[in-house]
C-alpha cells in the first residue's frame, strides 16, 4: 500500500500524458484516414491522388509502428520533441488501419443507395456526406473502437523515444523502487482501466448511434 | 424525350436499336418478359447506365427502381424532404407540407415518422414514389411499380399518374400486370430480347 502510495503521483503524470497522446494521435488518425478512406474506395477515386494515397496507407500498414516512431523522431529533419514526434507517428500508423476501415465500410453501402441518391439529383459530396457516411458509421463503428484500443495499446511503444507516459512511469520507478513485480502489475491494471473507461463510452457512443 | 439510336452492352448486348418518343402529357408502358430490356431502358433514362446513342429531353428524370432504395437512416418525412431541401433548396416547412400532402394522396399519411425497414413492400414502394414525386420531375421513370402494391393502392396510382400526365408530365413505366398496363397506358412498347418488338397507341 505504501508502494503504491509513493507511486500514484508518478502514475497520474503518466497517465494524464497517456491520455493526451491518445486523444491527439486519435484525432490525427482518424481524420486523415476518414479522408484516405473516402478518396480510395472504388467509387471515389480521384486519378493519381488515389494510388498515392494508396500507396502511403500501405507504408503505414507495412512497416512496424516502432520503426515509423524512431523514423519520425530520430530520421526526419522536423527536429519535433517526443510528445510531437509520438502523436505524428500514432496518428499516421493508425490513420493506415482507420483508411481501410472507412474504404471497406463505404464499399459495403449498397450500390442503389448510390444510384438513389444520383437519380435524385444529389451531388457526389452530398452523396457521401447525407447519404453514405451516415449509413457507414454504423457499420464500422465496431472496428473504429477496436482501433481506438489499439492505439491506447500502442502509446506504450512511444515511452523508447523518453516520453513520460504511463510506461515510462512505470520503468522510472522500478529503477527507484526496484520492485518490478508489483509496479508492472499496476502499470498493467492502469491500462486495463483506461481501456475499461473507453469501451464503456463507446459503447454508449454506439448504442446511442445504432 | 427522344430516344435515338440507344444500344446498350454489357458482358451480352442488353438493348439493341431503340429509338422512341416519350412525350408529355401521356404515359408509356414497356411490356415483356423478363430478361426483355425494360429495367434496362428505364436505367438508361434514369441515367444509370453508360449507353451510346442518345436519349435528349428537357427537364429532369425521376426514377423509382424495383428495390425502392429508401435511405435507411432517415425516417419515411425525412426521406421526402431531404432530397427537396438538398437539392432544390426548399425551405423546411415548405418540403414538409409538400411531403405530407403526397403522402395524403398516396394514403401513407401516418407512417411519416416510421423508418423504411418498419414498413411493409407496399408502404416501401408507395414511399419511394412519393419521394420521387415530391421532386416533380418533367419525366418519370417507375420500374414495376405496382409490384407489391394491393388493387385499392394500384387504383391510386393509375388516378395519380395520369393526373400527373394532365400536368404535363412525360411518364414511363415498365410491368407485368396486364390489367393495370392496359388501364393505365396511352402508349404500349413491347420489348423483347432488346429490341422493340411492337408498339400499340390506344
Amino acid at each position: 500500500m505504501d508502494l503504491f502510495l509513493r507511486s500514484l503521483p508518478l502514475f497520474l503524470k503518466g497517465m494524464q500524458m497517456t491520455i493526451q497522446v491518445l486523444l491527439s494521435a486519435a484525432a490525427l488518425s482518424f481524420t486523415l484516414g476518414i479522408i484516405f478512406g473516402i478518396l480510395t474506395c472504388h467509387r471515389l477515386k480521384v486519378p493519381i491522388l488515389s494510388p498515392v494515397i494508396e500507396l502511403i496507407t500501405f507504408v503505414y500498414r507495412a512497416v512496424p509502428f516502432y520503426v515509423q516512431l524512431l523514423i519520425v523522431y530520430f530520421v526526419l529533419p522536423l527536429h519535433l520533441e517526443p510528445f510531437s514526434a509520438s502523436i505524428l507517428a500514432l496518428g499516421m500508423c493508425s490513420s493506415g488501419y482507420v483508411a481501410q476501415i472507412v474504404r471497406a465500410g463505404i464499399n459495403s453501402i449498397p450500390v442503389a443507395q448510390w444510384e438513389a441518391a444520383l437519380t435524385l439529383g444529389y451531388t457526389k459530396v452530398q452523396t457521401v456526406q447525407s447519404i453514405i457516411l451516415p449509413q457507414m458509421v454504423r457499420n464500422i463503428l465496431p472496428a473504429f473502437n477496436n482501433e481506438l484500443d489499439s492505439l491506447l495499446k500502442s502509446t506504450a511503444i512511444v515511452s523508447s523515444i523518453g516520453l513520460l507516459e504511463l510506461t515510462r512511469a512505470g520503468m522510472n520507478l522500478v529503477s527507484r523502487e526496484g520492485e518490478p513485480v508489483p509496479i508492472y502489475l499496476m502499470v498493467a491494471l492502469f491500462y486495463l482501466c483506461l481501456s475499461g473507461v473507453l469501451n464503456l463510452i463507446t459503447r454508449i457512443v454506439e448504442r446511442k448511434i445504432c | 424525350m427522344l430516344i435515338k439510336n440507344l444500344y446498350l452492352k454489357k458482358k451480352v448486348p442488353i438493348l439493341s436499336c431503340i429509338n422512341i418518343e416519350v412525350p408529355r402529357e401521356q404515359i408509356t408502358v414497356l411490356l415483356g418478359k423478363s430478361g426483355s430490356g425494360k429495367t434496362s431502358l428505364l436505367r438508361c433514362i434514369a441515367g444509370l447506365e453508360r449507353y451510346t446513342g442518345e436519349i435528349v429531353f428537357k427537364g429532369n428524370v425521376g426514377f423509382v427502381s424495383q428495390s425502392y432504395a429508401l435511405f435507411p437512416h432517415m425516417d419515411a418525412l425525412s426521406n421526402c424532404t431531404h432530397p427537396l431541401r438538398k437539392v432544390l433548396g426548399v425551405a423546411k416547412k415548405e418540403a414538409e407540407e409538400k411531403a405530407r400532402e403526397m403522402f395524403a394522396f398516396l394514403d401513407i399519411e401516418k407512417l411519416a415518422s416510421a423508418y423504411p425497414h418498419e414498413l411493409s413492400g407496399g408502404q416501401q414502394q408507395r414511399m419511394a414514389i412519393a419521394r420521387a414525386l415530391v421532386l416533380d420531375p418533367h419525366f418519370l421513370a417507375l420500374d414495376e411499380p405496382t409490384s407489391a402494391l394491393d388493387p385499392e393502392n394500384t387504383e391510386r396510382l393509375i388516378l395519380l399518374l395520369k393526373q400527373l400526365a394532365n400536368k404535363g408530365r412525360g411518364i414511363i413505366l415498365s410491368s407485368q400486370d396486364m390489367a393495370f398496363a392496359a388501364n393505365v397506358q396511352d402508349r404500349a412498347i413491347f420489348l423483347e430480347e432488346g429490341r422493340i418488338a411492337k408498339t400499340l397507341k390506344r
